[in-house]
């Protein structure tokens, strides 16, 4: 990383990468992005990129955390001041929100199936807005209790106790025919 | 793979990397980490791309960053994007093969770059769930704004700095003339406007003379002992600052707010106040029995004002209002009364003893409704000695009456209107009959209820043979109201025994009737004498 690292070091210390100029970078992997300096660490030499060239007042950003001695080429074009606005707003962050958030992500992944089908998803989907159910591989674990296994049909629906199988047989169907789907696949 | 932070070309030192999240950098040459933290929080539970050294690309959510260190990464729920090792450009198919992994660490030195995609910036104020929710968000969450305050510790204020002059708030109802302070002075200093003020139009005028000195002691002993008095009324202790309760834990609505359930001892109490009441309003209005002679005087007495004389400061215990709103105090204690003895000295009509006046109120105007809870240790005695005749017949002195030994030997000791040269009543059963005319004078009033008088009944009948008791010849013995049979005319008239006998307090237009006298009859009507004419 000899070439990298002798850019970083050239580049200089904090006066290089400086916050709020704005660069045109090259990456060893290839990658090309533009971006203002929103911070910059010489320890780590971590740079954080706010990508585009302008800094508009927009609630979001795209941003990259990028690692310097990854830089092969850095170009300088421009300079803006004070990109994150840190000096005048106070910058909060919800935290429990943040924490929400994540839950609400990783949920959402683990809803989706693995190997499954699309169909089997969409049906997942519609199982999932009524019904606690969860992926098991391929089955669909409802409530811990019933399973539905492929194809996902009434007739695969297995367990729990004869009026839970009953209920669950019965939401499948509709859901079926809400998605229009035969009773075929 | 060496996890040693190689991205660092210069032997720095570190100084400062200890220091937290929020450390502002000793050294010169780190910048504060702040921005840093700020970034990396705010990609808390955000989709992001890492790509890492050997150009695979890992998606997933990410979950922390080293700031402190060295930024390493971790993710949760990652999973491979693109493939790395491989030079060509390979479309991003999502490979679900192979399900997420929950958490996936990458060191630093993997990390090429960390994207994150439409990253929410907070400022100030805006809520944190500006993008679009995926999932269901009640309202309030929504509308809150973020910055919540949530429930501070209270603190109790204290001023920054007192003011000397400041009258303590706690003071605010002292005597004026214990505060310094006198309002009109001051009206006149800064506005110029003379007072017109007389306190002795709006309250009864204080007698200044040599006496002075001693009816204030006086009237400062009785206030005193008013105000050590027990009390059992909740409020009443607790503006008198007496622990009435033993339980510490009556909550504020108890105390202040609830309607407190009145107890056995309130409710005798109250009943007894209650007759005594009306008794001594109907003495201080009709008169009494005992002073028919100037009964006239007396009920005409109790209406006017009385001169102002020394008596009235005697008088500074019976404050304003009425008894049955007072707080339900215990009987009369028998000192209660003896001290009221030596301020009694003078007076005239007993009535003016219940006049509601102290040093500051006059009430003239309210005589008669007045009862105090100073005056009410005189009732029991008045309505005992005062109708003495009438305790064989008046209701309410069979009820019992607290202390009326001591409440007739200490007033005697008083002065009153009561004819100190009245024989007490004995039953002569052989005494003649009184039988009201038509004509008679009567006093300008019924008579009161308690005071039924119960003339002897002559001996002899003629023509019918009476006894004592029951005969006969006596229509049905069944308790009735009294209805007069009575034609006008000096014929003999016969009077159904069982009735009561409501006779008016006039003298008998003499005239021997057969009038047989009964023992108290069962039936005890509480009708009021309505006169001659009213059957």
């Amino acid at each position: 990383m000899n070439p990298a690292n002798a850019t970083a070091t050239e580049a200089g210390g904090g006066d290089e990468y400086e916050v709020g100029k704005t660069y045109e970078v090259k990456l060893t992997t290839g990658i090309e992005f533009k971006g203002i300096v929103l911070a910059y660490d010489s320890d780590p030499h971590v740079i954080i990129f706010h990508e585009g060239t302008s800094r508009g007042n927009c609630k979001s950003m795209t941003t990259r955390t990028v690692n310097a001695s990854f830089i092969s080429k850095a170009n300088l074009i421009g300079k803006c001041k004070d990109p994150l606005d840190a000096n005048k707003k106070k910058c909060f962050v919800d935290l429990n929100g943040l924490l929400e958030k994540e839950a609400i992500a990783i949920r959402k992944i683990e809803s989706i199936g693995v190997g499954v089908t699309a169909e089997a998803q969409k049906i997942f989907d519609a199982l999932s807005k009524t019904l606690h159910v969860k992926w098991e591989n391929k089955d669909m674990v409802i409530m811990e209790d019933v399973r539905i296994c492929s194809p996902y049909h009434s007739d695969f629906v297995t367990g729990g106790t004869r009026a839970a199988n009953d209920r669950i047989k019965k939401v499948l169907n509709n859901v079926r025919e809400k998605l229009q789907l035969s009773s075929d696949t | 793979m060496n996890s040693q932070p190689s991205s660092n070309g210069y032997p720095h030192t570190r100084v400062d990397k200890e220091t937290g999240m929020k450390n502002t950098a000793a050294s010169v040459d780190t910048p504060s980490r702040d921005p840093f933290v700020y970034l990396a929080t705010c990609k808390i539970g955000h989709h992001v791309e890492v790509h890492l050294r050997n150009g695979s690309v890992y998606s997933g959510i990410f979950h922390a960053a080293d700031v402190e260190n060295n930024f390493g990464i971790i993710l949760k729920m990652a999973s491979l994007i693109r493939e790395g090792g491989l030079r060509g450009m390979k479309p991003r198919a999502p490979l679900v093969s192979k399900p997420p992994s929950k958490i996936f660490i990458i060191p630093a030195d993997q990390v090429v770059q960390v994207i994150a995609k439409d990253l929410p910036v907070y400022s100030n104020n805006v809520s944190a769930q500006c993008e679009k929710p995926s999932e269901l968000l009640t309202d309030s969450s929504i509308s809150q704004s973020y910055h919540v305050d949530s429930e501070r510790e209270l603190k109790r204020w204290v001023p920054d700095e007192d003011v000397p002059e400041c009258p303590d708030l706690e003071n605010l109802f002292d005597d004026p003339w214990k505060r310094g302070w006198n309002q009109f002075e001051v009206n006149e200093t800064l506005f110029g406007v003379t007072s017109t003020f007389d306190e002795e139009l709006y309250t009864t005028k204080l007698e200044r003379g040599p006496r002075t000195r001693e009816l204030e002691e006086q009237a400062v002993r009785i206030a005193r002992e008013i105000e050590c008095e027990n009390t059992r009324d909740l409020h009443v202790a607790e503006e008198r600052g007496l622990q009435l309760s033993g339980k510490f834990d009556i909550d504020e609505e108890t105390k202040y707010s609830s309607v407190c359930p009145v107890n056995e001892f309130d409710d005798s109490g109250y009943e007894e106040e209650e007759e005594i009441l009306l008794d001594c309003r109907n003495n201080l209005t009709f008169g009494d029995s005992t002073t028919a002679s100037n009964g006239i005087k007396s009920a005409s007495t109790s209406k006017d004002i009385p001169a102002p004389g020394s008596n009235e400061s005697h008088l500074a215990e019976q404050g304003n209002g009425k008894s049955l709103e007072s707080s339900h105090h215990k009987k009369p204690s028998e000192e209660s009364v003896s001290g009221l003895d030596d301020t009694n000295a003078a007076s005239d009509p007993a009535c003016v003893q219940w006049r509601a006046s102290d040093k500051q109120s006059s009430t003239d105007g309210k005589l008669a409704g007045q009862l105090t809870d100073r005056g009410k240790p005189e009732w029991p005695g008045t309505s005992i000695s005062r109708n003495p005749q009438n305790s064989a017949a008046s209701s309410t002195s069979s009820r019992p009456i607290p202390s009326p030994s001591s409440s007739i030997g200490s007033y005697s000791s008083e002065k009153s209107t009561l004819n100190p040269n009245a024989k007490e009543f004995k039953l002569n059963p052989n005494a003649k009959s009184f039988k009201p005319s038509p004509t008679a004078t009567r006093p300008q009033s019924p008579a009161p209820e308690g005071s039924f008088y119960y003339p002897p009944p002559v001996p002899q009948m003629t023509g019918i043979h009476i006894g004592y008791g029951m005969g006969a010849a006596f229509p049905g013995q069944q308790p009735m109201v009294y209805h007069n049979t009575m034609q006008p005319g000096p014929s003999q008239t016969f009077y159904p025994p069982n009735g009561p006998q409501y006779h008016p307090q006039q003298m008998m237009v003499g005239q021997q009737r057969p009038v047989l006298f009964m023992p108290p009859s069962p039936y005890q009507p509480e009708m009021p004498y309505k006169g001659r004419d009213s059957y």
